[in-house]
């Protein structure tokens, strides 16, 4: 049985370990805390609110199933959450007909129109707030070029032979853009961070 | 180089924008140990992990909430404090009957040869020839158990109507074995991965599905200690009387749409 201190009062780290051990509380808080930004990234790939949410519960579905697999000394449970939802999401993307669909949209302004920051739920608003406009500042903050390249590569998956393609940009200009921009952004968060 | 001088080379590596080379040498040093870039390398994956704090948050589902928690509380050895109800039966790998069945046959097979191992075995100078009659007995016993059983096995992956089987392997991982399931009746694919080692650092497994000079990607997956991974998908529109090989290679973190890592392990649909 889990210990008795409640699962809503435990750290990510905690609840890691319990989720491991099977439990589900430990699940339901995790969820809670992260779901939104999950699903967030998720829909920014596959740019399909339905789609969206089945990606959510089979991530975190993943989670449960194999949370024994994480691996504190490799970062906090959110990168680790993210970097599965991002994971997942690419495969998802690519394996289904939601590409075609997704290049349609990307420029379409109301793929976004239903997007509200922090949603509904009060327990979503935990990252948003104080952090997200850290990163959001840290972003703006590049040059739009810089941005997009990065984008391109991080939430759409292609390679940087595509992104110059897409970018009408020669291949050696991107890989200085993204290498450029990245530095820019570590410098800039650790910045804020001091 | 000095450690500190592969910082940013560490973030572009993790990021997945260092060529190719530069990436290898960096996979070298990285597999080395060395504690400064594995702190270097965790402060950037964080760094990218940040990045989609930076994106609108939609509101979430309750439904979605409920669906999950539906879901895990149907899952054998949940431990609850809470509101969700302990189950304990082994059904947290839901196979589809139809391998269930060609496992159950397996079982079987491995269930007899623990037998037969166990069997007595005479001792004494005088029963030595006995021995050795009883034991080519024994043997060939087994062998006609195993040859029946695979028969058996083979008529029943046979008998399984729409499913389709493939074995993966490679001599970049002589000890793992990949298999594939794919069910069509069902629409869906199963991948159960064994023996395999780690990816790098930096690096994950991509499973690909090719046919017609194509090849498609079906998933990344990591493996856990055993080098187990399992992967399940949506049949994608196969097409008839072609050979469809599998594949699976190693590629960078998120995984690619085109295959640019090594082989591990290849395989053709049966």
């Amino acid at each position: 049985m889990p210990g008795n201190e409640s699962a809503s009062q435990c750290d990510d780290y905690e609840l890691m370990q319990r989720i491991a051990r099977g439990d589900a509380a430990a699940l339901a808080v995790l969820y809670d805390r992260h779901s939104a930004l999950v699903q967030a990234i998720c829909l920014r790939i596959v740019r399909d609110r339905g789609e969206a949410e089945d990606l959510l519960i089979d991530i975190f579905w993943e989670i449960w199933q194999r949370g024994q697999r994480y691996d504190p000394a490799r970062g906090a449970p959110v990168t680790y959450l993210l970097t599965v939802a991002r994971s997942r999401s690419l495969d998802r993307l690519r394996s289904s007909e939601h590409r075609a669909a997704a290049l349609d949209d990307r420029n379409a302004p109301a793929a976004k129109e239903d997007q509200r920051v922090g949603g509904d739920d009060p327990a979503a608003g935990l990252l948003s707030g104080e952090n997200c406009a850290r990163v959001r500042e840290a972003l703006a903050g590049l040059e739009a070029v810089q941005r997009e390249a990065i984008e391109l590569s991080f939430y759409d998956g292609l390679s940087h032979s595509q992104i110059a393609a897409k970018l009408d940009k020669p291949l050696g200009t991107v890989k200085t853009h993204i290498r450029q921009g990245l530095i820019r952004l570590r410098d800039s968060l650790r910045n804020q961070n001091e | 180089m000095e450690c500190r001088d592969r910082k940013d080379q560490i973030l572009l590596y993790v990021a997945g924008a260092l060529d190719e080379g530069e990436s290898a040498e960096l996979r070298r040093h990285l597999a080395g140990g060395c504690p400064e870039c594995a702190g270097y390398r965790a402060e950037a994956e964080a760094l990218m992990a940040q990045l989609p704090l930076a994106l609108e948050q939609p509101a979430v589902s309750p439904e979605a909430r409920r669906k999950l928690l539906d879901r895990v509380a149907k899952s054998p050895e949940v431990e609850s404090e809470g509101p969700y109800p302990i189950a304990r039966s082994w059904d947290r790998i839901v196979l589809p009957a139809s391998i269930a069945a060609v496992l159950a046959v397996a079982v079987t097979l491995v269930a007899v040869s623990q037998l037969t191992r166990g069997r007595g075995v005479p001792s004494g100078p005088d029963a030595r020839d006995a021995q050795i009659v009883a034991l080519e007995k024994m043997l060939q016993d087994q062998a006609l158990t195993v040859s029946d059983l695979r028969q058996q096995l083979d008529a029943a992956k046979l008998r399984i109507d729409g499913l389709k089987y493939a074995e993966l392997t490679g001599p970049a991982q002589p000890q793992a074995m990949g298999r594939v399931f794919i069910d069509m009746k069902g629409g869906k694919w199963y991948f159960f991965s064994d023996g395999m080692k780690p990816a790098a650092p930096g690096k994950t497994y991509e499973l690909w599905v090719c046919f017609a000079g194509q090849k498609h990607a079906a998933g990344t997956f990591d493996v856990d200690s055993e080098g187990k991974a399992t992967l399940m998908g949506a049949v994608p529109p196969l097409p008839a009387g072609q050979a469809i090989m599998l594949a699976v290679t190693d590629e960078p973190m998120g995984g690619v749409s085109a295959p640019t890592g090594s082989p591990q392990m290849v395989g053709n649909l049966q």
